[in-house]
């Protein structure tokens, strides 16, 4: 042993330095360099040492001590390299070599070894770690709570809220877990005297009998069931009508847990419906009742009709009858209108023509007469019978014109009477000179009337009163109208002439009747005929009022309203 | 030799006579052609019976009366405007009647005048007069168309 380590540290070999060519600087440098190696290695076990040392529970000591095993080889073999710079002493190192190679390859094993131990946290760490976990899923879960709180309270007041009667039965026993305001008030029982309690706690047998045969159909087919109309007995309400639907909720392994009902209150519905219904019924009873009545006066109204027919039928009848009667006379009349024109046709030709022969010859016989000085007598005969010629002719012409005023049909217009006199007179004006007459017009109106017709009419009458008023040394003729609300208008012409006793006014108006000689006043006896004519074909009247020598008084009436239907027959 | 003539168509002999006295103071009386009714008038216009040997050419005016036997004077007014060759002759109606119908048939047949007789001899002459002055003289008579196509 001694030999050993004799041997050991023999100093047989060159030493380190002389390598170096013992260049100071050279050797100093390795020397100081793994000198302090050295000591800075020796110095890190101790902080290991103190750190085992003074943490208790630290893991992981073998792993330190052997670190600062190694650590303490690695300085010694740098000691070693300072030391065989000088003393080649190569053996020895070569022993803290192999030392140190073999602390360091165990540590290097037993830290590879360690590796995944290492790499778990601390049990404190741990435990912090957690304790922040935990209290990150405690304030997720108060949240979570107040979100349900907020939920259920949200459901809950949804349910309360509900103007149905909501109420949960258990499926067990089927009593009351829950009920909602509705419900209180319907039935008028609190909730707390409801919960825990069942349907036979307040309504009659027969009734709790039967909503709980139908809590159990519900629960057992697990599907809803709807009780259209049911009455139940309540505590300050009587009995109501119910709507009810019944639901089952099941658990999470799919069985019915609970009944959910839903009860509406129809009894108001239900009254109102039937009230309604009550009037309805009434209505169609009265209805009924009016439509037999209208049936009955229908049947009367049909009879009515049918007798109305029969009247109407015979009415027609009757009229076609008169219709034809009319026609007939019309044709008639017709026949008698073409005589008559027939008639003035020839008159007015073959009677003209020999007058017309007679003045002719006449004339010549004149002509012939002039030449052989005839006699005043045979003078005077020549002159009556050239009178006679004329008057004939004035005749003829007053008989055509009579006849035409039958015949013509009235053309109806708006006539101012007062513009038509006012131009008659101022045409009589003409041919009385010399004579004095006083001329008294009233104020006088329009209205509708054929005024060619009117105009004859008035002519007559006015040239009538100059006629008739001659002889007087004043003739005060007065055209006026009579101041009466009546229908019609009453107008008149009076004169201050030689009048006519009464007794002949009758025959006045007649045709070819005159009540003068032709000798005291000329005329043809046409003229008052005529006027008469005309005013009957304006629905008119014709008359006059007279005495012998203290004058006469025309009147005629023509209608205020327009005439509806100008066509008559006529005189 | 052109027929320079008027024809007068009157029945009755006392109007003749006195219109021939009213013409000849115009010295037209010779011209005048007197036929006493309408078939005579026809005859003569359209130159048959006793009248187809005439000589050819119309009158110059027609003065024809309305009222006659057999045929009217209105029928030969109306044959007249019916006819291809008379068409354009003069006609003027000298009549007794005052008749509107009458007056109105005529114009519409196309009459060239409607002359009432007065009764008044006087007046009878004068209007004669005038008339026979206004269409036998002073008209200038549509040409003959006959004699239009011969020359």
């Amino acid at each position: 042993m001694n030999e050993f380590l004799r041997n050991l540290f023999r100093s047989d070999f060159m030493p380190h330095g002389h390598c170096m060519f013992w260049q100071p600087e050279l050797i100093w440098l390795h020397a100081i360099s793994d000198g302090l190696i050295a000591l800075a290695y020796y110095s890190i076990p101790i902080t290991l040492i103190l750190i085992v040392l003074l943490r208790k529970n630290l893991g992981y000591r073998l792993i330190f001590i052997m670190f600062g095993a190694f650590i303490v080889a690695c300085g010694t073999t740098h000691v070693m390299n300072v030391i065989t710079l000088w003393e080649p002493i190569y053996r020895a190192e070569g022993i803290v070599k192999a030392a140190t190679a073999a602390v360091s390859v165990l540590t290097a094993g037993l830290l590879w070894r360690v590796l995944p131990r290492a790499l778990e946290l601390h049990p404190w760490e741990q435990l912090h770690l957690s304790n922040q976990k935990l209290r990150k899923e405690i304030d997720e879960r108060r949240a979570a709570e107040a979100r349900l709180r907020d939920a259920n309270r949200f459901l809950d007041s949804v349910i309360e809220n509900i103007p149905d009667m909501v109420f949960v039965k258990d499926a067990e026993e089927l009593r009351f877990v829950r009920f909602n305001k509705a419900g209180e008030e319907l039935l008028g029982y609190s909730r707390e005297e409801l919960i825990g309690k069942s349907d036979y706690d307040f309504f009659p047998r027969d009734e709790a009998d039967a909503f709980t045969r139908e809590d159990r159909r519900v629960l057992e087919t697990g599907e809803l069931v709807e009780t259209p109309e049911e009455s139940i007995h309540t505590r300050n309400k009587g009995v109501r009508l119910l709507n009810t639907k019944k639901i089952p909720i099941f658990d999470e392994s799919g069985r019915p847990q609970f009944l959910l009902g839903i009860s509406r209150d129809i009894t108001d519905r239900k009254r109102t419906e039937e009230e309604l219904k009550k009037y309805r019924d009434r209505l169609e009873d009265l209805v009924s009742v009016r439509t037999r009545e209208l049936e009955d006066t229908n049947q009367k109204l049909r009879r009515e009709i049918a007798e109305r027919k029969r009247v109407e039928e015979e009415v027609r009848r009757l009229n076609e009858e008169l219709e034809l009667r009319v026609h007939r006379r019309t044709a008639q009349r017709d026949v008698a209108h073409e005589e008559l024109e027939n008639f003035t046709y020839t008159v007015s030709h073959d009677l003209r023509a020999p007058l017309r022969h007679m003045s002719g010859f006449l004339d010549l016989l004149k002509q012939e007469l002039a030449r052989e000085n005839p006699s005043d007598k045979i003078q005077r005969y020549l002159n009556n019978l050239d009178d006679s010629t004329r008057r004939m002719n004035g005749l003829i012409d007053n008989l055509l014109e009579f006849s035409r005023t039958g015949r013509v049909e009235l053309v109806m217009e708006e006539s101012h009477l007062g513009a038509l006199v006012k131009e008659i007179i101022s045409d009589f004006n003409r041919s009385t000179a010399g004579r004095t007459v006083i001329w008294k017009t009233h104020d006088l109106p329009e209205l509708s009337a054929d005024p060619r017709l009117i105009r004859l009419v008035l002519v007559d009458l006015i040239s009538n009163a100059l006629k008739f008023t001659r002889t007087r040394d004043r003739a005060v003729i007065e055209i006026g109208m009579e101041e009466d609300e009546d229908e019609v208008f009453t107008f008149f012409v009076k004169d201050n002439g030689v009048g006519f006793d009464m007794k002949y006014s009758k025959k006045l108006f007649d045709v070819f009747q005159r009540l003068h000689r032709a000798d005291e006043f000329e005329g043809t006896g046409i003229g008052l005929a005529n006027v008469r004519r005309i005013i009957q074909r304006h629905r008119g009247r014709v008359w006059a009022e007279a005495a012998v020598n203290e004058g006469a008084t025309f009147y005629f009436t023509l209608p205020r309203a327009p005439q509806a239907s100008p066509k008559e027959t006529s005189a | 030799m052109k027929l320079q003539h008027v024809l007068l168509v009157e029945d009755d002999e006392m109007d003749i006579e006195l219109t021939l006295m009213a013409l000849a103071e115009l010295n037209l009386a010779n011209k005048v052609e007197v036929v006493r009714d309408g078939e005579e008038a026809l005859d003569f216009l359209f130159r048959r019976g006793k009248y187809k040997d005439r000589n050819p050419g119309n009158p110059v005016v027609v003065v024809l009366d309305l009222k006659m036997p057999r045929v009217s004077g209105l029928e030969v007014l109306k044959q007249i405007r019916a006819d291809e060759q008379l068409r354009s002759t003069p006609v003027v109606v000298l009549t007794s009647s005052r008749q509107e119908r009458d007056i109105l048939d005529s114009y519409n047949l196309g009459v060239n005048a409607y002359v009432v007789k007065p009764v008044n001899f006087k007046e009878f002459v004068a209007s004669v007069k005038q008339l026979g002055l206004f269409w036998g003289v002073m008209n200038e008579p549509p040409p003959d168309r006959n004699d239009t196509k011969m020359t």
